[in-house]
């Protein structure tokens, strides 16, 4: 028997590639012009992470070409992938695009017949440094004056960077669900954030432009961002404290790069803010809330101490698809990594608890609140033990969970990211197929409707509704056609060139 | 050629560790260091302006300080290119004078792993190829263990061989800080040398086998979830390069060229046992075929496990052709048979951009897209027909694939068929010839 399966691998695969961790960071990136990666580009940290954010292709054609003195030509890059000579030079601008937008290679030019892009001297200087060392002021690690014991493990680091995110995640779900939930309200900052960027919401301000902070509810925009998993969460939430921080003073790349530095860093070392970032302290102060770097309290002068340590969502920030952050996705190779720390590796077995029955039963071995949380918003709990919360998907769950603006989509790869090692013993797909389907048809109940711009036409002969019609079609932009009533809609984009047929039509027809 | 698909290029590689085994041969080197008193050879005359702008290049010494250097900034592109890319160094040394046979040198370690550093040496913080510090623990890790190597080294030939000190290579090793470092030139055994590489390539192999447990646990899970989530290749890909620096075994002129910088004795005896060589080759009945014999049973044994795991093995042979010296065979087939990339310095400058061209993409993307040097004709014949009664079933492995691979060499990508035409492809010239 032949299903229709909405889980189709290949649609599966473009879905997971459309949604990159870095895409809000990609998005940004294209926008920017030429002097602004001129100034990122000073970093060393920025070209090594700039190069890793490229499609594996690129980042090979830039390391070729990296200690050449000539501009990438045109016939060596044919040569180097094995493409024809004669072959247009269309289809090599596909390839080199990403570098073009990233504006790693300048604009084509033409020197006695030859094609090339010259590679930005700037990016060129600042990896070239970083591969050989030399000149390199991009992270200064701080000398250890003070006694080993005050700082912290990278255990305590990590501890610190958990628990501070996850309260403030704690505070947004706690405000979607009626009481349940006893969560710490974040610092002003924080909020305000949340705010700007429209993952929560005071309902009782309709402008807003006064939001009360305390009384501020989440949007269905923050349960999306609630179920992404950690990096694109992170890097989304930076981009937003970048645009608020770009519309109030415009210094947004000295930003990205601090960004950038974090994520060239150390985990459980020292640095010092002073040294390190002269001119963006402030920043640093503000990614504290959000649990990017630990600073030891307060010296005894009363003065906030010099020294900050990176937590490992600082330091997982350029760990690109895979491997450092460790609410990544569906990444099961993070453990086998190199990089991966062991505690990267227990964590990310702690982020897999789910197992789904196809009776739609779901255990999720758990005890962390946040967890436990969104589940409850598309899951319908039943028994809670210590370690163990048993629930089970019904349509009444799900629905309410799609009315808050939660897709289909989202829970399923909510579900498989956290699926549990027992699940991966059964054979693929991991999600039974009823259970995806189910989950679809029920987000396709909620959109039985569909809102359409379209341009009416009503018309009195029969004659004339035909060949318009047939006009219409011929350019493919027929909505809906009912020839009793003599009533055509058609797309908006055509309007123009069918009422100039209809007109030409009736001239047509009054002078025979 | 097909046109060109970018959207068929992969758009995730796996994670990529790459295992460098080093010839650090004191004499090999010291034979490197030495600038050729004569131009090795006519260059080639060819059609193309740009090859004999090469071939018009000076040729240039190398010194090992030069050349670690340039490695270590290959190996950190290596580590930039992709997050979670690891480097494993093992680094080969001479052997002792006296004997030749493998087994009795046991007791000492000649091939020793050179980084990453054992990890109870490696300090609280295990170092995550994911950020910057990498490339300063590489290079000054890797510093430490090669002046460690050395000074053992030295160590050695006082206690073995009095007078052994005779062949001095003043070593600088990293750009940080440049230190001389004597490394004595032991003389009369590049076939241990021979022996000590494939020791190092069993090491490397057992090293590549240790990893796979980790990845066997979760080996089920992540490959039915990259059918499930699509989210890519996530299995560790390995290979394996060797960077030889010793001259193959018809090096009789050369060894005895290079003992002009050494004691006068030194000379003499290379051209002793260049002669044995010969009689090797030729025959092989020599006295000292017994070490040879056995690193070469011991190398096809690593080639048919590295095949079976499908790693290549990459080849990057050092000493420029000319001057009587012989491409190393063994290497040759060895790179051969695993699908990996041989390739002989042309003895020209250069070497850092060819590192970057032809050994820097991973083998997911060789061939697609990236182009990867035409393979020389692989001269199987001597040491076959010579050890095939020795290592009959093995080697009647390697016969049969002969009549299959010689002539889909034949048909290289650029459709020749050289002897020697390994020296034609130049992505240093590149610069200029593509």
């Amino acid at each position: 028997m032949v299903q229709p399966s909405f889980s189709h691998p290949r649609k599966a695969k473009v879905d997971s590639e459309g949604t990159s961790p870095t895409a809000a960071l990609d998005a940004f990136l294209d926008t920017q012009h030429q002097s602004y990666f001129e100034e990122l580009y000073r970093s060393e940290a920025v070209c090594l992470c700039i190069l890793r954010l490229l499609p594996p292709v690129c980042r090979h054609i830039i390391l070729h070409i990296l200690w050449s003195h000539n501009p990438l030509r045109t016939i060596e890059l044919k040569a180097f992938l094995q493409i024809d000579q004669t072959e247009r030079n269309e289809s090599l601008n596909e390839i080199v695009r990403p570098m073009l937008d990233r504006k790693i290679l300048g604009g084509a030019h033409y020197q006695k017949n030859k094609t090339g892009w010259p590679l930005n001297d700037a990016f060129k200087r600042g990896l070239r440094n970083a591969l050989t060392g030399l000149h390199v002021q991009l992270v200064r690690r701080t000398v250890r004056t003070h006694p080993s014991d005050l700082s912290p493990s990278v255990d305590d680091l990590i501890h610190h960077g958990e628990t501070t995110w996850e309260s403030i995640l704690k505070y947004m779900v706690s405000s979607g669900l009626a009481g349940g939930l006893a969560a710490v309200r974040p610092r002003q900052q924080v909020l305000q954030l949340l705010h700007a960027s429209g993952l929560m919401a005071d309902p009782s301000d309709m402008s807003g432009r006064n939001p009360n902070y305390d009384r501020l509810t989440i949007t269905s925009k923050g349960f999306q961002f609630l179920l992404e998993d950690r990096q694109t969460q992170l890097w989304q939430i930076l981009m937003f404290y970048l645009n608020l921080r770009e519309a109030n003073e415009g210094r947004s790349a000295e930003i990205l790069s601090l960004f950038f530095s974090l994520g060239c860093m150390q985990l459980g070392q020292g640095y010092s803010a002073s040294q390190s970032f002269p001119r963006t302290q402030s920043t640093l102060e503000d990614l504290e809330q959000y649990g990017f770097i630990h600073r030891r309290p307060r010296n005894a002068d009363g003065r906030k101490s010099d020294h900050f340590f990176p937590t490992h969502l600082a330091t997982g920030l350029c760990s690109g698809d895979e491997g450092g952050g460790i609410g990544t996705a569906g990444t099961t190779g993070a453990g086998g990594s190199a990089g991966s720390t062991v505690l990267a590796k227990e964590a990310g077995e702690e982020k897999r608890f789910l197992i789904l029955e196809t009776n739609y039963k779901i255990y999720a071995y758990t005890s962390n609140e946040l967890e436990i949380a969104i589940l409850n918003l598309f899951v319908d709990i039943r028994i809670r033990y210590p370690n163990l919360v048993v629930g089970k998907l019904d349509r009444q769950n799900v629905k309410a969970a799609m009315e808050k603006g939660i897709s289909a989509h989202q829970i399923i790869s909510y579900l498989s990211s956290h699926a549990h090692s027992q699940m991966y013993n059964s054979p693929p797909p991991l999600l039974h197929p009823t259970i995806v389907d189910q989950l679809h048809l029920w987000d396709k109940e909620r959109n039985r409707l569909k809102a359409e711009e379209t341009v009416m036409f009503e018309f009195f002969s029969k004659e004339l509704f035909d060949d318009t019609e047939a006009e219409a079609r011929r350019y493919d932009g027929v909505q809906v056609a009912l020839p009793e009533q003599k009533l055509l809609f058609v797309t908006p984009s055509i309007k123009d060139g069918i009422r100039d047929f209809v007109v030409g039509q009736q001239r047509q027809l009054r002078g025979a | 050629m097909l046109p060109p698909d970018p959207s068929a290029y992969p758009s995730v590689t796996p994670p990529s560790l790459l295992l460098i085994i080093l010839d650090l041969h004191p004499l090999s080197w010291s034979l490197l260091a030495t600038p050729p008193a004569e131009p090795p050879g006519v260059p080639e005359i060819t059609p193309s302006g740009q090859a004999r702008l090469i071939g018009r290049a000076l040729p240039t010494a190398l010194a090992a300080s030069e050349f670690i250097t340039m490695l270590l900034v290959f190996l950190n592109a290596h580590l930039a290119s992709r997050w979670g890319n690891r480097v494993v160094v093992y680094g080969a040394t001479g052997g002792r004078s006296t004997g030749w046979s493998v087994r009795r040198m046991t007791h000492r370690r000649r091939r020793k792993l050179l980084y990453p550093p054992p990890a109870n040496e490696a300090g609280p913080s295990k170092p995550r190829p994911n950020t910057y510090l990498p490339f300063q623990l590489l290079d000054s890790r890797l510093e430490h263990s090669l002046r460690q190597m050395a000074a053992e080294e030295e160590e050695r030939a006082r206690e073995t061989d009095g007078n052994g000190l005779n062949g001095g290579l003043w070593v600088g090793f990293t750009h940080h800080s440049l230190i001389n470092l004597r490394m004595t030139a032991q003389h009369g055994d590049d076939r241990v040398v021979d022996a000590l590489l494939i020791s190092a390539l069993a090491k490397a192999l057992c090293y590549i086998n240790r990893q796979h447990p980790e990845s066997t646990a979760t080996h089920a899970l992540s490959s039915s979830d990259a059918k499930t989530s699509g989210t890519g290749p996530e299995q560790l890909e390995t290979r394996i390069l060797v960077i030889n620096a010793t001259p193959g075994s018809g090096a009789s002129q050369e060894a005895g060229t290079g003992g002009e910088n050494g004691a006068g004795a030194v000379g003499a005896e290379n051209s002793d046992k260049g002669a044995d060589d010969r009689t090797d080759t030729g025959k092989g009945k020599g006295k000292g075929d017994a070490g040879m014999r056995g690193g070469y049973v011991g190398l096809m044994n690593c080639v048919f496990a590295a095949q079976k795991a499908k790693l290549p093995i990459d080849v990057l042979t050092l000493p420029p052709p000319g001057g009587g010296t012989a491409p190393p065979i063994f290497l040759q087939q060895a790179a051969h048979l695993t699908e990996g990339i041989y390739w002989r310095w042309n003895g020209r400058g250069g070497l850092l951009q060819y590192l970057h061209a032809i050994y820097l993409p991973p083998p997911s993307l060789r061939k697609t897209p990236f182009a990867v040097p035409p393979q020389d004709a692989v001269d199987f014949r001597a040491r076959v027909s010579e050890h095939l009664l020795q290592a009959s079933t093995i080697l009647l492995d390697v016969q049969n694939e002969i009549p299959n691979q010689v002539p889909t060499h034949a048909q290289s990508p650029r459709g020749e068929h050289r002897a020697d035409s390994c020296a034609e492809y130049d992505p240093a010239a590149a610069g200029t010839a593509w």
